[in-house]
């Protein structure tokens, strides 16, 4: 069984995070089992972790995407 | 003018942002397995490479030093006691780098380029602090001094730029004085400065530091600082970052120098690391690739040919004995590694001479081809001298009959011993030192009435420095000096008898 980790920032509603369970389920596929961590760091939005790698949809990550894309050129 | 308008800059402000595209970011993730002694093992964390920063749990930093199959072992950077078993650790695709740039100068930082002096430290640059060394087509012979200020070293063991010379004795025995004694007499000869404390005491690192700023050495100088209550890693990674401080006005053709005090700790930290990364103890416990750690950071100074700048990097290393023994295994690597070494003995520091150089074992193997043409003229007999003084002086402990010839040898081998003790601090210009050593080959102070050596000396200098500053300044500027200086050197030299 793979075990899923979604950290959410404190504004994710528990609407969303079923919402994101599901999808996952459907894009991992086979058994899963979910655990929620809350982190006020990530701002707003939240990451998945899941198989070794992590799928950070975090506001704070996309702010620092957005200071390097304002600092290049 | 119009471009600096409050409209054009939210303009230009808005476009920016607008062609900015939102997208999840995506990272693989490995998770601690095992933290203890500085060292962590984490599980899962495909691709890192060798010497890559990772980033564990709490924001503290590690560096890879060991790629297996299933996870990585690395070192820790920092204290960090909130690690624990199950947190995660994520690449960040860079290895250590250090900030680089003038702005270092006057500054005080770890390996890792943080300030210690606080105060903030901004800069544009980085360099990795692993490098390769420059390659053979790209240097030229080593041609330019590097004059320590030190009268036995420049006259007998002369060091030039891009040289390594190591510095190696006991305990307590003047290396890291002559180490900043060369440093305090590079004021206003353009070369840019580093030391490099790894694993030194933070009380001994700050006085050094206070010694280089009542001095104005910091004026030209940056210091590297990994003092001993740091972790093996940082103590591992400072001489690599002084060196890398270093290349980056090397690079630009200037000339540097470094000192690393002491790679004998630099080589426990290293020991430390790799038992603890459970890598096969070789000798003396160290690790097979003990030699490599030195020679791939020694062979990093150099001097670069004429159409890459011309740049220097002269490298001091300071090697620590137990009981005077230079065959042991991390002095005999090191050694075979420099361009020669400037050996210290115990006994010669306890007796008063200092600084105390063994001019029998020590040797620079670069010599007179970057000895300035004053001091090569002035220099050529010295070693021979003093070899000779030695071998009678054990003959005249006992009390032995000698002729006229020995007697004089005697004396002047004396005499000559006790014009190279030099106090600390104090740094001969090129000038002061040839006119020295001129005085001393013409016998002037072997004299019997001659009882005060340094006195007698002091005033000769004095005598020229008020008399003949023409002359010196001339010296100082082109490194020689012909017949009608002579006259003035032996005119002046006519005060010590009168004031003896």
């Amino acid at each position: 069984m793979k075990k899923v980790v979604i950290t959410c920032s404190e504004s994710v509603s528990d609407k969303t995070y079923e919402h994101i369970c599901r999808r996952f389920g459907e894009r991992c596929g086979g058994e899963l089992s979910f655990e929620k961590k809350v982190s006020k760091e990530l701002v707003g939005g939240f990451t998945v972790a899941v198989d070794g790698r992590i799928y950070d949809m975090s506001i704070k990550t996309q702010m620092e995407m957005l200071k390097k894309h304002m600092n290049e050129g | 003018m119009d471009d600096f308008r409050v409209e054009n800059i939210s303009a230009f402000l808005q476009r920016r942002v607008s062609s900015f595209v939102t997208s999840p970011v995506v990272y693989d993730y490995g998770t601690v397995s095992r933290i203890g002694d500085g060292v962590v093992r984490v599980d899962d964390l495909p691709g890192r490479c060798y010497g890559e920063l990772l980033k564990l749990g709490d924001g503290a930093f590690g560096m890879t030093l060991d790629l297996e199959e299933n996870g990585v072992g690395a070192v820790l950077l920092d204290k960090s006691e909130n690690i624990t078993a199950g947190d995660r650790v994520t690449g960040t695709g860079k290895v250590c780098d250090i900030p680089v740039g003038e702005k270092l100068i006057g500054r005080v930082i770890d390996p890792i380029g943080r300030p210690l002096d606080r105060r903030p430290l901004e800069v544009d640059e980085y360099y990795p602090v692993e490098r390769p060394a420059p390659k053979l087509i790209k240097r030229q012979s080593v041609k330019k001094p590097l004059q320590t200020g030190i009268m036995a070293i420049d006259s007998m063991i002369p060091i030039g730029r891009g040289q390594r010379e190591l510095i190696i004795g006991d305990r307590q025995t003047g290396k890291t004085s002559i180490a900043i004694d060369t440093v305090l007499n590079q004021k206003g000869k353009d070369v840019i400065c580093v030391y490099c404390a790894i694993g030194q005491k933070a009380s001994t690192v700050a006085g050094v530091i206070q010694e280089l700023r009542e001095s104005g050495a910091m004026d030209y100088s940056v210091v590297v600082a990994a003092t001993a209550s740091d972790s093996p890693a940082m103590q591992y990674l400072a001489p690599y970052a002084a060196c890398t401080v270093c290349e980056y006005f090397m690079e630009k053709g200037m000339d540097t120098l470094v000192i690393y005090d002491d790679l004998s700790k630099h080589a426990v930290a290293y020991r430390t690391m790799s038992l603890l990364l459970h890598r096969s103890p070789g000798r003396e416990a160290y690790p097979g690739d003990i030699f490599y750690l030195h020679s791939r950071l020694l062979e990093r100074a150099a001097s670069l040919s004429d159409s890459l700048g011309g740049g220097t990097m002269t490298a001091l290393p300071i090697i620590e004995t137990t009981g005077g023994n230079i065959s042991a295994y991390i002095p005999t690597n090191v050694i075979s590694i420099t361009d020669g070494q400037i050996y210290l003995e115990s006994e010669l520091f306890h007796s008063g001479i200092r600084p105390a150089v063994n001019i029998g074992l020590s040797v620079s193997r670069v010599g007179r081809a970057a000895q300035p043409s004053a001091m090569r003229k002035v220099s050529s007999s010295l070693r021979i001298d003093l070899a000779q003084y030695r071998e009678m002086s054990v003959f005249a402990r006992f009390g032995s009959d000698f002729d006229e010839s020995v007697k004089k040898m005697l004396v002047h081998g004396e005499k000559l011993t006790e014009l190279f003790v030099q106090p600390k601090g104090r740094c001969y210009a090129l000038s002061d030192e040839t006119a020295l050593l001129f005085a001393a080959r013409k016998n002037i102070f072997d004299g019997e009435d001659v009882v005060d050596v340094h006195g007698a000396a002091d005033a000769y200098l004095s005598e020229l420095h008020e008399n003949s500053a023409d002359v010196m300044e001339k010296i100082d500027r082109s490194g020689d000096f012909d017949e009608e200086d002579e006259k003035v050197f032996l005119k002046a030299a006519e005060v010590i008898n009168k004031k003896s």
